[in-house]
């Protein structure tokens, strides 16, 4: 919210106020101030105060104020243009409510991949790629509490939908000191508190899924104040297996061997115990189960996954200048994955995979926020999390008779202190300096660290402001994904005296040029970042149970692990439209990723997958009229970097001749004994699979009654069906009776236009 | 993996690639070559790789891309001197004594095609291992509540001060089977040979850049009869059951080139048909090619056990 003082010469001083909702303001003694409280989408408010005497004023907006160009603007201002902060993405709740829905649904990670300097993964998915980091360096945080696998359906969905969150912000660089663990991005939502002055809700049917959200208050003021206990409650749930089973009592086979269904529910109570305390308690929980078994092979799957996170916050305002936040957090991701899948498609030689992958944390974090005067704002803070990973997996091939153990659980304790301050000495420049320092025990090994942060902002003129920022970074906790298995397989695994922690060091450099007059503003960015001790998987690694020999062996993931380095660098351009009836942005995003093991490729740099040369995104949203509402994004990137078998060939070795001496004509030990090998290209992801593409449209329409907003969506996903690849696969190809089957590279696609529809109601 | 795709199950989008057309590739030759001071013959091997859809005994090669293979120019040099190899249907070869491979060497290898394909490799012969040490041991086991013994050789030596200290190990175990409850008279057993693996297929390589005088112990090589695998324990004393036993073991002393292609091969081969597993890339020291240009120096000790 926006807090606006005018003094004595008119001259209008302000603040904004902090996630909690305090702010400080310094003005000049005088016996009355008029103070303006606004919030875009919310009536502005004003009201007289007395600064000479403590008082404490309590503002509840009210919402349903159309948007002004000057307010707009105002936002804009304040949301970036002069501040330190950099490399930093604000996402707008009623944009991505106007934006193209996917299978009906609105996804914030897939708005995010949209963004200059975020790539998303494989066709379809929600993991996130930062500035050439990996999937596992996202800090993603719910109400503060870490959510580790944010994906449903193999990650086709996130379960962040937008109707439960109040403000979702991602940071790729210039990171401030309270944040810590991961080294490339941090993305901090915020879930919706209920309202204090009535029950609201909004209830959506879609394509795949049916969600209900409800808030508001459970125990009124007194007075005409707000109410002091709220809640919210949001919560989806798939149809699919439901169908199915209808389908199978009214005698109808399933058509597709899955079963499939996943839900998702959040939750928030706010009390209000005075003007200075307020406690928040809140959750998320979701959970997804798949299964498949195929009548013509031996593939079968199993697997559930899901996350359970829990936060439980007391705000408190100490004083006029300082704030304090206690959280006791507690996060849970659980994956189990049962797969039996033939070693070449056809045969009976069948492996199975047992995979467990766990990690559970308590943490207690305390922050302070101290605002002494006006261009001072200080934070400090400390944080201790207890993880619990377990790390199991296991491959046994079908006729072995080794049985794999669960691997026993690993704690660990990650504690992290910060100071960071923000000032601005002059009204051009704006600092931001403050320092992280973490440290790590696990069993008998102990790892410390410190993370330098340092940004800064310099306003060249009134629309042209310059930035620069260096931050240090540590990550502790690394998950490990296999390239072989195209389903979720995330191991998370800890820091320990085998594997160091993640490092990196980031530079980034910037400008933000606002064109009042066509509404736009215009950021562009460079960096460099540097990874050291990140982990992969080595060739070949496989958590066989079993040796060559036929001989039984434990897995330990360590063994299959390996540490190198990455390098990333790349410029991101955003052109971006808030204000008026068109409104949207185009980002381009230029990068180049490389990562070096001394175990993988021969010890040669290569590209990680995700690597990817051009990214292109074009989103456009467009009020028609009052109640309808056009809207497209089309999106362009370079080909994902593929280990693919390319060719085989005849390879030798050295054998032992019979000691009696050489054979009689010569020929030497070493061209005496042949096997076929698979040429991958001679280096690792050589191959650069097609550039994807894709354009998707849809159009929504609105209507607004006295105490209800219905809106119907008509979205339509990859509008000219272009096949973009997904992955390639050897098949085996029946020829027809009598004829002996071959062997062919396949290219699969998935999501053709998909035309979907899902309505939803508001009160 | 296709199970877990709703709609790529689709016919429409699935399709079926030519590798080749794909991959957007030229025809890269294969060439494999090791040479060694114990050669009589110095033998390379040029050949096309196969389509990976190709079966193993079929491939999509033409007569000409043979005819290729055979009129290449393939040459072999070292300190200024320079052979042809000649073509004999199936490799190209020369006899040693035109180029002897000596010990601390750089050899280059130089091949050019009719359509202006050039390769080059080059490596260097390492140093051969002068003393070697073969332990015969055995191991007490427990199977089905009886106390059996298996029987196996070490083997033991110090790295050459001068070459890098990349080895393989392989040896033969020849034997004749002793027969107690056999009759006099009846016919004794032919000699036969198996050869034996010192321990899982990856600890047949070593490595040690370390100090040079850093000494080796291989892991344990089983004797076993043929057609036994090594986990089998001996039916009774090692007297009883063979009436002749020696072993050999060869110890190669390998070029770097040779190491690193061979242990990215045993990675591969280790998981061959494991879905699960990561894809192994073979590196190669080929310059517009495949395969592996490698040098060895062997060692061997022979040991009469019985």
């Amino acid at each position: 919210m926006h807090v606006a003082v005018k003094n004595r010469n008119g001259v209008l001083t302000g603040a904004v106020t902090d996630e909690k909702g305090f702010y400080a303001v310094r003005v000049p003694g005088q016996d009355s101030l008029a103070v303006v409280y606004s919030l875009v989408g919310y009536q502005t408010f004003t009201c007289q105060v007395r600064p000479m005497h403590h008082s404490a004023v309590d503002v509840n907006l009210t919402p349903g104020q159309t948007l002004t160009g000057v307010t707009v603007c105002a936002k804009s201002l304040q949301s970036g243009f002069r501040s330190a902060d950099m490399s930093r993405i604000e996402l707008s709740m009623a944009q991505l409510r106007k934006m193209p829905a996917f299978l009906g649904e609105r996804d914030v990670l897939r708005v995010l991949q949209l963004m200059p300097g975020v790539q998303k993964g494989t066709e379809g998915q929600t993991g996130l790629y930062v500035r050439g980091g990996g999937a596992d360096q996202n800090l993603i945080m719910l109400d503060q509490a870490v959510v580790y696998n944010p994906s449903h359906l193999f990650g086709f969905f996130s379960p962040f939908s937008g109707d439960a969150l109040s403000g979702v912000t991602l940071t790729k660089g210039g990171f401030p000191a309270r944040y810590g663990g991961r080294l490339s991005s941090v993305l901090d939502m915020t879930l919706k508190e209920g309202n204090s002055d009535r029950l609201h809700g909004e209830a959506g049917i879609g394509l795949i899924a049916s969600r209900l959200t409800l808030d508001g208050p459970l125990v009124k003021g007194r007075s005409g104040k707000a109410a002091p206990l709220t809640f919210a409650l949001s919560a989806r749930r798939t149809y699919y297996d439901l169908l199915m089973k209808g389908l199978a009592q009214a005698g109808v086979s399933n058509p597709l061997p899955v079963d499939y269904y996943f839900y998702d529910a959040t939750g928030k109570l706010s009390l209000t115990i005075n003007a200075r305390n307020k406690i928040l308690l809140s959750g998320y929980l979701g959970r997804d189960r798949f299964g498949s078994q195929q009548a013509t092979n031996h593939n079968t799957t199993n697997l559930t996954w899901g996350n359970a996170v829990g936060s439980l916050q007391w705000n408190q305002q100490i004083s006029s200048v300082l704030t304090g936040n206690l959280a006791l957090l507690l996060s849970h991701y659980r994956l189990d994955n049962n797969t039996d899948q033939e070693s070449t498609a056809g045969t009976s030689d069948v492996y199975s995979l047992r995979y467990r992958s766990g990690i559970r944390d308590y943490s207690l974090k305390y922050d302070l926020v101290y605002k002494p005067a006006a261009g001072h704002l200080l934070r400090l803070g400390l944080q201790s999390t207890a993880h619990r990973f377990s790390p199991s997996a296991a491959v046994t091939r079908r006729g072995d008779a080794t049985q794999g153990a669960l691997a026993p659980p690993i704690d660990a304790l990650e504690s992290g202190l910060y100071v960071d301050e923000g000032w601005q000495p002059f009204r051009w420049l704006q600092l931001m300096g403050g320092v992280r320092l973490s440290h790590y025990w696990q069993g008998s090994t102990q790892y410390r660290n410190y993370e330098p942060r340092l940004s800064l902002a310099v306003t060249v003129s009134p629309t042209l402001s310059l930035k620069t920022a260096y931050t240090g970074m540590n990550q502790y906790v690394h998950m490990l994904s296999s390239s072989s298995i195209g389903m979720p397989n995330d191991l998370w695994v800890p820091s320990t005296a085998r594997v160091a922690p993640q490092q990196a060091r980031q530079v980034a450099v910037g400008l933000v040029k606002n064109l009042p007059h066509a509404g736009l503003t215009v950021t562009l960015e460079g960096y460099h970042k540097s990874m050291e001790h990140v982990i992969s998987y080595r060739e070949g690694a496989d958590f066989s149970l079993t040796t060559t020999r036929g001989g039984a062996t434990g897995t330990n993931w360590q063994d299959n692990v390996t540490a190198g380095r990455g390098w990333s660098y790349g410029m991101e351009a955003m052109v971006q439209k808030k204000a008026g009836r068109f409104s949207g942005w185009a980002g381009y995003t230029l990068a180049w990723t490389q990562w070096q093991f001394a175990d993988i490729n021969g010890g040669k740099p290569f590209y990680p997958r995700y690597d990817r040369r051009h990214d292109v995104s074009l989103v456009g949203i467009y009020e028609l009229t009052k109640s309808i509402t056009l809207s497209g994004t089309w999106v362009y990137g370079t080909g994902n970097a593929l280990t693919m078998p390319q060719t085989r060939y005849s390879s030798y070795q050295l054998t032992s001749t019979d000691p009696s001496g050489a054979s009689a004509d010569g020929t030497p030990a070493g061209l005496q004994n042949y096997r076929l090998m698979i040429d991958y290209g001679g280096q690792k992801n050589s191959f650069r699979a097609d550039a994807y593409h894709r354009l998707d449209l849809g159009i929504q329409f609105r209507q607004r009654r006295k105490r209800t907003e219905r809106s119907w969506q008509f979205s339509l996903y990859n509008a000219y069906n272009r096949r973009n690849l997904f992955f390639y696969q050897l098949d085996v190809i029946a020829q027809g009776k009598d004829q002996p089957n071959r062997l062919a590279l396949v290219r699969y696609s998935t999501f053709p236009v998909i035309p979907s529809f899902s309505y939803s109601m508001r009160f | 993996m296709a199970g877990l795709l709703l709609l790529s199950g689709c016919a429409g989008l699935k399709e079926e690639v030519d590798p080749y057309r794909l991959l957007g590739k030229e025809k890269k030759l294969v060439v494999n070559g090791l040479i060694s001071p114990q050669d009589q013959v110095l033998m390379v091997k040029i050949d096309y790789p196969r389509s990976i859809v190709d079966g193993d005994t079929t491939d999509t090669w033409s007569s000409a891309d043979y005819a290729e293979i055979a009129n290449s120019v393939v040459t072999l040099s070292t300190s200024g001197k320079t052979v042809r190899l000649d073509y004999d249907g199936d490799s190209f070869s020369i006899s040693a004594s035109r180029l002897p491979v000596i010990a601390g060497n750089t050899y280059q290898l130089r091949i050019q095609t009719p359509a202006g394909k050039q390769l080059a490799a080059s490596c260097v012969v390492p140093y051969a291992v002068k003393t070697m040490r073969v332990r015969f041991d055995s191991v007490a086991t427990l199977q089905n509540g009886t106390t059996l013994k298996r029987y196996f050789v070490t083997s033991h030596w110090t790295k050459p001060a001068v070459t890098p200290g990349y080895y393989q190990l392989a040896g033969l175990f020849r034997y004749t089977p002793g027969c107690p409850t056999c009759a006099r008279g009846a016919a004794p057993a032919s000699e036969r040979t198996n050869a034996i693996q010192f321990d899982d297929l990856d600890e047949t390589l070593l490595e040690n850049k370390g100090a040079a005088a850093a000494g080796f112990d291989s892991m344990p090589a089983y004797l076993v009869d043929q057609g036994k695998s090594p986990e089998q324990a001996a039916t009774g004393p090692f007297r009883t059951i063979y009436k002749a036993a020696t072993v050999s073991v060869d110890l190669f002393s390998v070029d770097e080139n040779y190491f690193l292609y061979q242990s990215a091969a045993v990675q591969q081969i280790k998981t061959k048909g494991n879905p699960f597993a990561e894809p192994v890339s073979l590196p190669s020291n080929i310059s517009g090619g495949l395969g592996c240009f490698g040098a060895y120096n062997k060692s061997t000790a022979l040991v009469k056990l019985l």
